[in-house]
């Protein structure tokens, strides 16, 4: 008895503790809640999750402890669109009140469940309630909305929804993602040109680069520098252009980097640029979004892009990697030296510009070295094919042994998805290998029109992260030919256990396991042209290609491919690329060697981790092969969802996938016919 | 073997183990109590709240325990209401058409005693009474205290005045 005494009183002190901030909880008829608010804040949590927007606005200012706790519920979904400029402003001036007229007069156990329920704010809010003198530097503040916000909103939303409709809109992303610390799904949707984007993003990926996002000493805003090379170059050949006439569009933009007029820095003016003279401009380009994106939002899941030219506004593939947060390219070229004598010099190499400005901070240093070179220092070691076009710095430098560093954080983005974007297959497995090491979903919808969606690739993606959950193909009619049944079969066939996935042996995609840990320790741009001021293919195809839309796409693409080595530089090199050097799986890499050979294999494959497909094509894809692997419960124990689609008005699909729903009675499969009977067609 | 509970004006339930343990509170006391038979006192529940909890309890002393817990992994807070709301038996919709007050009582009594399944229809039930109410109605139903700072109150609606627009 007195045992069961004690629990009571101890159970019912930690209730009360966690209850309401000293209230005695009181369950007695005539103590009612009309008369006074006993309600815990946990239970207020649990109301409020069943509330939509609406209701949650209306309760927001019942009170404090409401407000605290409703607050990151409305904020935690946001859609940036247009006319979102006060949303904007929000999240990137948030703060905690201070000074004693901002400070609200809440009840100390208020405050105090300010600070439990913040916990985790960005180190950004930390920074600024935290300076020296004890007080906090005034908001910055538009003329518009002239006082600091109450809540700390910029720690609130974890999933941002880009609607891009007016280039400016780029320049205020890129003050709000470094805010948006606790991001978890980012998506961006371009309604505009991408020439304009290109543009707009140029530049401000030019001055982004000395940058850094977590640097609150800088602000949130692009500052556009004056020894910006690129923005030089960028000017001077736009300036060429209007004069000459040479322009073979007729863009007018006028561009100020900093139309809030916050800086001192002179302005730069853009009246007409090419596009193909910007991409060619942006050699120090070293990504905007996605670099911030790494660098600011570490528990970032989910990437969405639809509708626009990622390479270019986006930066290079790699820069996904999170960089290290102090890097002394100077050490580390030092100590490379004493650790490889024998290594080639990277003499000619430029430092990344983001190094640059990293030096000028005298405390930092260098991810740790490995103190003793592993024994597969060879392989390490091992050249990379030369890519024509590709500068010999970038191969000097990627020749290199790479350090092991522990200090980077790990992406956590475990879905991509890809709509409508004028993107190369070469651009998405680099950047899955070296940058998406959790990736377990990726959806491509209607991309690359015109350099579509090609088999090899698919053969690439799954040896490259053969423990993807969820895949999504949706081709166009320009795919017709280019992806066969046989291609998703054998991707099909590929597919395994989610080991290789994880973060544990994310190093085993670069193919060259217990040395090259993790690329983010080489200084970046050793596989990039971008940081390079040497010439690089895109400045050539800007004067010998073509600058229509079209050829902006082909551009991109030869541009990306001197990112990658040069076996990864057509099709079926990639094939072989993916399989002799990317991925040294065991079963699997002698898998794809014999699917290459035309003769799939029988070894026996560990189970996938494969649960929905979504397969649409113009054309037929769906047979008999791809129904009885599908339909083998042994290799794909945890598939749930099935969806194939064609245009074929007669398509044995629709016959086949009754057949694996009757093989597999739990699955749920969709068969979507979208075509019409056929009759009008010409062909 | 019974497990008898006291409410706080000393009236006592029997009820059954299984009942009982739909309370990870009163399971985890009978683990440690053992073989004990005294009554376990629950001062702070009134007898006609623990009525209830008891008879919610004994009606779904079959279930699986986290099951809302498996609503929440699928599908998330937002939209377990509607898994909730589907999945609600008609018994549980009776269960909970009570007065305010005593279902404010039955909530911190399931919040108290770690009963999730109840926690989360009481919490339904009282959102949809907050549903449509304008925040004084909801103020004076309720009984919460208005503690902000004078301009404070017009300053958070201002900050929110975006989540109203289509």
């Amino acid at each position: 008895m007195n045992l069961i005494s004690d629990l009571v009183q101890t159970t019912a002190g930690i209730a009360m503790d966690n209850l309401s901030y000293g209230q005695q909880m009181n369950f007695q008829k005539d103590t009612a809640l009309s008369k006074k608010s006993t309600m815990p804040p946990e239970i207020i949590q649990l109301i409020i999750d069943y509330l939509d927007d609406r209701d949650l606005v209306k309760v927001l200012t019942l009170s404090w402890t409401w407000a605290l706790l409703v607050a990151p519920k409305l904020w935690q979904d946001i859609r940036y669109t247009a006319n979102s400029n006060r949303i904007v402003f929000l999240i990137t001036k948030s703060v905690v009140p201070q000074s004693p007229c901002q400070q609200a007069p809440t009840p100390a156990s208020m405050r105090q469940s300010t600070a439990d329920t913040y916990t985790t704010s960005s180190s950004s809010a930390t920074a600024a309630q935290s300076s020296p003198q004890g007080t906090v530097p005034g908001p910055k503040r538009r003329n518009s909305y002239p006082w600091p916000t109450l809540l700390p909103y910029h720690t609130m939303v974890q999933s941002l929804h880009v609607s891009l409709s007016n280039a400016g809109m780029v320049q205020d992303l890129l003050e709000m993602i470094p805010c948006c610390s606790e991001l978890r799904s980012f998506s961006i949707q371009s309604v505009i040109s991408t020439e304009d984007l290109l543009i707009r993003g140029a530049i401000a990926s030019a001055n982004n680069d000395l940058l850094d996002p977590l640097d609150l000493t800088q602000g949130h805003a692009i500052h556009p520098s004056g020894s910006s090379a690129s923005l030089a170059s960028l000017a001077s050949m736009a300036s060429q252009c209007s004069h000459s006439g040479a322009c073979y569009h007729s863009h007018a933009h006028s561009l100020i980097l900093d139309p809030f007029n916050r800086t001192m820095t002179p302005r730069a003016e853009l009246q007409q640029a090419d596009d193909e003279t910007t991409m060619a401009s942006s050699t120090s380009q070293t990504g905007m979004l996605l670099s911030l994106l790494a660098n600011s939002c570490s528990k970032l899941e989910r990437i969405w892009f639809s509708g626009f030219h990622p390479v270019f506004v986006l930066g290079s593939p790699t820069d996904l990697r999170p960089r290290p947060p102090k890097f002394d390219f100077k050490l580390f070229q030092d100590q490379s030296q004493e650790l490889y004598p024998s290594a080639q010099s990277m003499t000619g190499v430029q430092p990344p510009l983001a190094a640059i400005a990293d030096d000028r901070d005298t405390n930092a240093r260098l991810p740790p070295l490995p103190h003793t070179p592993s024994i597969n220092t060879a392989s390490a070691t091992t050249p990379v094919p030369p890519v024509p076009g590709m500068n010999l710095s970038a191969v000097t430098a990627s020749n290199l042994p790479v350090p092991v560093s522990d200090t980077h954080a790990v992406s956590k983005v475990q879905s991509i998805q890809f709509v409508n974007c004028t993107l190369s297959p070469q651009y998405l497995l680099t950047m899955i290998r070296h940058s998406l090491p959790n990736l377990k979903e990726i959806h491509l919808t209607q991309c690359w029109p015109n350099n579509p969606l090609q088999g090899p690739f698919l053969l690439s993606l799954s040896k490259t992260c053969p423990g993807l959950k969820a895949i999504t193909l949706h081709g166009t009619q320009s795919h017709r030919g280019i992806v066969t049944s046989e291609h998703v079969l054998r991707m099909l066939q590929n597919l395994e256990g989610g080991s290789r996935c994880d973060s544990n042996d994310r190093f085993s995609r670069t193919g060259r396991q217990g040395i090259i840990r993790s690329l983010a320790a080489l200084p970046l741009g050793t596989f990039s042209k971008s940081l390079y001021n040497a010439p690089s293919v895109s400045s050539t195809g800007a004067t010998a290609g073509g600058s229509s839309s079209s050829s902006n796409s082909n551009s991109s693409s030869s541009s990306a491919l001197v990112t990658l080595p040069s076996s990864m530089s057509s099709g079926s090199d990639m094939t072989n690329s993916s399989t002799n050097h990317f991925y040294h799986g065991n079963t699997t890499e002698q898998q794809g060697q014999d699917s290459l050979d035309g003769s799939s294999s029988v070894v026996t494959l560990p189970p996938s981790d494969l649960e929905a497909l979504s397969v649409w094509f113009t054309h037929s894809i769906l047979d008999q092969a791809i129904v009885t692997e599908l339909g083998n419960r042994d290799r794909h124990p945890r598939l749930q969802r099935v969806e194939f689609g064609s245009e074929e008005a007669f398509d044995v699909g629709e016959n086949l996938i009754r057949e694996l729903q009757q093989c597999r009675p739990g699955l749920d499969v969709v068969w979507t016919n979208y075509g019409d009977t056929g009759d009008d067609r010409e062909d | 073997m019974p497990i008898i509970l006291q409410a706080y004006d000393d009236k006592e339930f029997k009820v059954d183990k299984q009942t009982a343990e739909r309370s990870l509170v009163l399971k985890s006391m009978i683990e440690r109590a053992g073989d004990s038979i005294a009554p376990i006192p629950l001062p702070k529940l009134s007898s006609l709240v623990l009525e209830k909890v008891i008879m919610f309890c004994k009606h779904h002393k079959a279930d699986q325990v986290d099951k809302s817990k498996d609503y929440e992994d699928i599908l998330g807070p937002r939209k377990m209401r509607n898994g909730l709301i589907r999945d609600m038996d008609e018994w549980d919709k009776e269960f909970i058409k009570v007065d305010k007050d005593l279902l404010m009582d039955i909530v911190m009594a399931a919040n108290f005693l770690d009963i999730k399944n109840l926690l989360d229809i009481g919490c339904l039930a009282i959102a949809y009474m907050l549903t449509g109410k304008t925040p004084e109605e909801i103020r004076a139903t309720f009984g919460i205290p208005k503690d902000f700072a004078p301009g404070e109150e017009e300053r958070i609606e201002q900050e929110h005045a975006w989540a109203l627009r289509p």
